[in-house]
């Protein structure tokens, strides 16, 4: 079934288009909320509030990348669930350490607005970048894959994948400068220091 | 930025990009650039089947003995992969460095240390503790002033055809000192080579060659060994008899010497761990194989 049908079973309702949705993506999903979630019961909550998510959002969402879209969902709640629960794989944590150092300092204020234009800032970076460093860099980074499994799925060795990330934060850290995400209070010196 | 916003910020990564991240990978084949020749010498012994070992980057292609008689080919060929560092993205120190010359004819380098060398080029070698306890052997002699002296480390520049700098050479040499803390040589020397490839080329300019008359009676890969820390080398077991006419001793001596192929952080290192002679029963150390690859496996793991 095409992403179009599936779509098209939940605007009409139909009673088994969880069922189609969950033999579809729930492998997918489920390895989504198991990277992001140490407890086998949060993945298995994780994965039925995601199915009610789609119910409730579809129609009238028609989303263009259904996957993306979904990924997105099942990641959004299991980082909710971790956070609510205390628990966490550490690779999660070390991932998002790892990034933000490349990453302005946000203001609470205007956080939602500012993480939108953030994250569609990374895409345009990531649009401009070689397609095996834009995977390796969301595997790391979105997928919370460790540098193993990352280099693994890469067929590369784990020193060239540390590199390869190592190189690219950097290179992003240099593109939000040009892009004046970085000349916030304190920024001054980032924006010094990745030239 | 706190670990919550980077998270919630990805959460806003534009979902093709994520359903593309997910796709099986293409299986990229890789450039192979050849970058160390062995043993090309006039008498070797059969080595069998040609066969190819790839792992971690590195492969590893072994030739038959009629291909050997040939007397141009080597025992093996070594490829890697590389990674490719662009100039701009080393050192502003070596960027002033090769600008000041033409790039044919940029000086050699020399260092007292590795981390000198090192924090010259701004490549990220992690320290080694091992190496740092070892003793070094300055096997590089210059003149300065009119004066001779030697010294430890040594980087080279590398052009292409296109009069541009392409890859640039770290070598240094260490005595390891063993288990004992008495002083005593243990008879392995250690040499440490690291090759930054700035660009791609075409010409096929990586040979190093270890010359000599030697005997190859043993050769293979010994193992794909992993550190605690992760890194991945490719281990080549060579055991080389020579003889030893030209020192005036009429004599063979087996030289063992087990070299460590790896990358690490973009650089393509070599690490060699040779180990000659009848080695040192009275201090009851393990004869010389187990010992070169005792030191080499103990240097390697001590990179952190």
């Amino acid at each position: 079934m095409t992403d179009e049908e599936l779509i098209e079973r939940f605007f009409a309702r139909s009673e088994d288009a969880v069922e189609e949705l969950r033999s579809q993506y729930g492998a997918y999903c489920r390895a989504i909320a198991g990277r992001l979630l140490s407890d086998g019961r949060d993945v298995e909550e994780c994965l039925s509030d995601c199915w009610m998510a789609v119910w409730n959002a579809v129609p009238p969402t028609r989303p263009e990348h259904f996957k993306g879209w979904l990924g997105a969902i099942v990641r959004n709640r299991a980082l909710a669930i971790g956070r609510q629960n205390r628990r966490r794989p550490e690779t999660v944590d070390e991932a998002a350490l790892e990034l933000a150092t490349c990453l302005p300092a946000g203001e609470d204020a205007h956080a939602a607005a500012e993480a939108a234009e953030l994250g569609q800032a990374i895409s345009s970076f990531l649009r401009q970048q070689k397609e095996e460093v834009r995977t390796v860099f969301l595997r790391r980074y979105w997928y919370a894959d460790s540098v193993e499994e990352a280099a693994r799925r890469m067929g590369w060795p784990v020193s060239r994948t540390k590199s390869v990330l190592f190189r690219t934060r950097n290179k992003l850290k240099v593109y939000l400068c040009q892009e004046g995400f970085l000349n916030g209070a304190g920024a001054g010196n980032e924006c010094a220091e990745s030239h | 930025m706190e670990r919550e916003q980077v998270m919630n910020v990805l959460n806003h990564i534009d979902p093709a990009l994520i359903e593309a991240a997910d796709l099986p990978v293409k299986a990229r084949k890789p450039r192979w650039t050849r970058i160390a020749l062995t043993a090309a010498c006039l008498c070797l012994a059969l080595l069998g089947v040609v066969y190819a070992v790839e792992s971690a980057g590195v492969r590893i292609t072994f030739f038959e003995e009629e291909q050997l008689a040939d007397r141009s080919l080597p025992g093996y060929q070594i490829e890697i992969a590389p990674d490719y560092i662009p100039l701009e993205q080393l050192s502003e120190e070596v960027q002033d460095y090769v600008a000041a010359y033409p790039a044919i004819d940029i000086p050699d380098k020399y260092f007292s240390s590795l981390p000198d060398a090192v924090e010259f080029l701004g490549v990220g070698l992690p320290d080694n503790s091992v190496l740092e306890q070892c003793y070094k052997s300055y096997g590089h002699h210059i003149t300065v002033n009119g004066k001779e002296r030697t010294e430890h480390c040594i980087a080279q520049f590398f052009s292409s055809s296109e009069g541009e700098v392409d890859s640039i050479w770290l070598n240094a040499g260490y005595l390891w000192s063993g288990p004992d803390d008495s002083g005593v040589i243990r008879g392995v020397s250690l040499r440490l080579s690291g090759k930054v490839y700035l660009k791609e080329t075409d010409i096929e300019d990586d040979v190093m060659l270890k010359g000599g008359f030697y005997n190859l009676a043993d050769i293979g890969i010994e193992e794909v060994y992993t550190t605690p820390s992760g890194l991945e080398a490719t281990i080549v077991r060579t055991l080389q008899t020579f003889n030893s006419r030209s020192r005036q001793r009429d004599t063979e001596e087996n030289l063992y010497s087990y070299t460590a192929y790896f990358v690490l952080n973009g650089v393509t290192y070599q690490l060699c761990a040779m180990s000659g002679g009848a080695v040192q029963p009275e201090h009851g150390l393990p004869p010389a194989p187990e010992l070169a690859l005792t030191a080499l496996k103990e240097t390697l793991d001590a990179f952190s």
